[in-house]
């Protein structure tokens, strides 16, 4: 098949399933296919072409594609186009990645279900009344379903994870600095990496390794060589079952859908022990703390003047038409996490709220540190319930609380990826891995291992066919 | 958190919020703040000290390079030719 003939056949994927789903905001038919043609050319007259040659690529709209909108599923970045790409989409190009548009998001990545986009929300492709999780719901959907080879996400506190559990994709999120985040709209600095989705291991090696490496353009970007994707079997690696990713709060038949995958490992030679991480209760606290933190002050940049949403009209003065524009531009999970961020950091709360989740952020690094001094890889359910239904009425903190399993790896920094691991009640449940840092490498070869003897490959979904 | 405090943060943070969403948000945020204490039990006395970013932080040269002025401006709402239009301040 040639390329052209492969990206049509994912853009008429697309048109019969996209309608319903949701996952994309905007398509770039036309670029896409120029570029599948220009490979064509370039593979017939004998050249070589780069390592993601053909591969359709769906990116997050937090992530800038010059010449391409991107929203961040924000009323107020409508009509934004950014001057520039991101080092991420240059490393793509120029490995002959095919863009195939931007998928949908929570509005700026807060969220662990897509409903929270301006724009609407993204259905999961295995049942279309539930959410396909967040906040890289649209760049997991779209792979689930068929419509991309691979895609970009984010994930900031599990948001490259979650919808890989809920979707049954492979899903990485990478050790932080480990892939550059120049032009990626930041949420939360600290803990953000941009990460790759597929449907598996293999597809998401291919795309980790092409965007992975040192980036000038970005201050906290490591200078660590990548390591090559290590080929080989898992017999005698050491892996560690969390208690506390087992703890209160989690569906059982997750957790014993997730006990069984870790027998199948022990099955293919690997070592299973148990091991606890004392501070792990408190990570989700130390999470929203710190970044609504640093999302009250990423976010005080829009304000309608200098791109977007034009300016509120009919305000008194400057701050007012500010506050006006604001108001309108941002969904109301945005306007809570600015509100909260805002608390955390005024005098007189700062050392209560934002100086303690910072130690005991602290605390945590170093207790994970320890574990895998025993242990290679640590494992755990990435999700502890199975995908909700849309529009469930929870509050907001019911709705944090799912997070629990996966903000550890972006306070900690170390590499987690999420695999699939089978399903219950016909709804995908997600094995999640945690790394030492930079050792990406042995998370891929656990899950490529898991993937071609367990086989958790499974058919498209239903209505996807 | 009473009304007040929600009202004065969002003055600081540039939100204007009807009574009702303001009256919604003081609920949230003080549930989602006694959250927030469960770090009171944390014990922080054995930890290390916190540091800033995982990384040590890469200076680079601070050089002029070409930027694109031009597709910048393209790109901002409302302007009139090279100037920028901004809420008035008086």
């Amino acid at each position: 098949m040639s390329a052209e003939e492969y990206i049509w056949s994912i853009f008429d994927r697309i048109e019969r399933l996209d309608s319903k789903i949701h996952a994309y905001l905007q398509l770039d038919r036309e670029g896409a296919l120029a570029k599948a043609k220009e490979l064509d050319r370039r593979a017939k007259k004998g050249e070589r072409l780069g390592r993601l040659a053909g591969l359709g690529v769906a990116v997050k709209d937090n992530i800038c594609v010059r010449s391409l909108q991107a929203t961040c599923g924000s009323k107020i970045l409508e009509g934004f186009h950014p001057p520039y790409s991101a080092t991420v989409i240059r490393r793509i190009e120029l490995e002959d990645g095919i863009i195939l548009g931007k998928a949908n998001m929570d509005e700026f990545a807060m969220g662990n279900t897509t409903q929270s986009s301006a724009y609407g929300p993204t259905l999961n492709p295995w049942d279309h009344a539930r959410v396909p999780g967040g906040s890289s719901g649209g760049s997991a959907a779209a792979v689930a379903a068929g419509m991309a080879s691979v895609a970009l996400g984010s994930d900031t506190g599990g948001s490259v994870r979650c919808p890989a559990s809920f979707c049954s994709v492979v899903g990485l999120k990478p050790t932080y600095g480990r892939v550059s985040r120049y032009g990626l709209i930041p949420y939360a600095n600290s803990l953000e990496q941009i990460g790759p989705i597929g449907r598996d291991a293999e597809s998401v090696s291919l795309l980790f390794n092409a965007i992975a490496g040192h980036d000038p353009e970005d201050a906290t970007s490591a200078r660590e060589p990548v390591k090559s994707a290590s080929v080989g079997d898992i017999r005698g690696m050491k892996v560690g079952m969390v208690k506390e990713f087992f703890g209160e709060g989690i569906h059982p038949k997750v957790k014993s859908k997730v006990m069984d995958g870790c027998s199948q490992l022990e099955a293919l030679g690997a070592h299973i022990g148990e091991t606890s991480v004392d501070s792990l209760p408190y990570s989700l606290a130390v999470y929203y703390i710190i970044a609504m933190a640093e999302a009250s002050s990423n976010l005080s940049r829009y304000d309608g003047v200098r791109y977007g949403r034009p300016p509120a009209t009919g305000a008194a003065d400057w701050n007012a038409a500010f506050a006006k524009t604001r108001s309108e531009g941002f969904g109301e999970e945005v306007k809570r996490r600015i509100l909260m961020g805002t608390f955390v950091l005024s005098a007189g709360y700062y050392e209560a709220y934002y100086v303690r989740a910072q130690k005991v952020r602290a605390l945590l690094t170093h207790e994970f540190a320890r574990a895998f001094k025993k242990f290679d890889v640590l494992l755990g359910p990435t999700m502890p319930v199975l995908p909700p239904r849309l529009g469930e009425k929870v509050t907001p903190l019911e709705d944090y609380l799912i997070d629990i399993n996966t903000v550890a790896a972006n306070l900690t920094g170390f590499p987690a990826i999420s695999i699939p691991c089978g399903l219950v009640e016909r709804l995908p449940v997600g094995m999640q891995l945690i790394g030492a840092r930079f050792r990406e490498d042995l998370l891929l070869r656990v899950a490529s291992i898991f993937g071609s003897e367990v086989g958790y490959r499974s058919p498209p979904p239903t209505g996807a066919a | 958190m009473d009304i007040h405090q929600v009202e004065r943060l969002a003055d600081l943070s540039r939100l204007s919020l009807r009574p009702q969403e303001a009256e919604r948000m003081r609920g949230e945020l003080s549930s989602i703040l006694s959250y927030f204490a469960t770090l009171d039990k944390a014990d922080v006395s054995k930890g290390p000290a916190p540091r800033e970013t995982p990384h040590d932080g890469v200076l680079r040269d601070d050089l002029v390079r070409p930027s694109k002025p031009e597709e910048i401006l393209e790109g901002v709402p409302q302007r009139k030719g090279r100037y920028v239009k901004a809420p008035k301040v008086f």
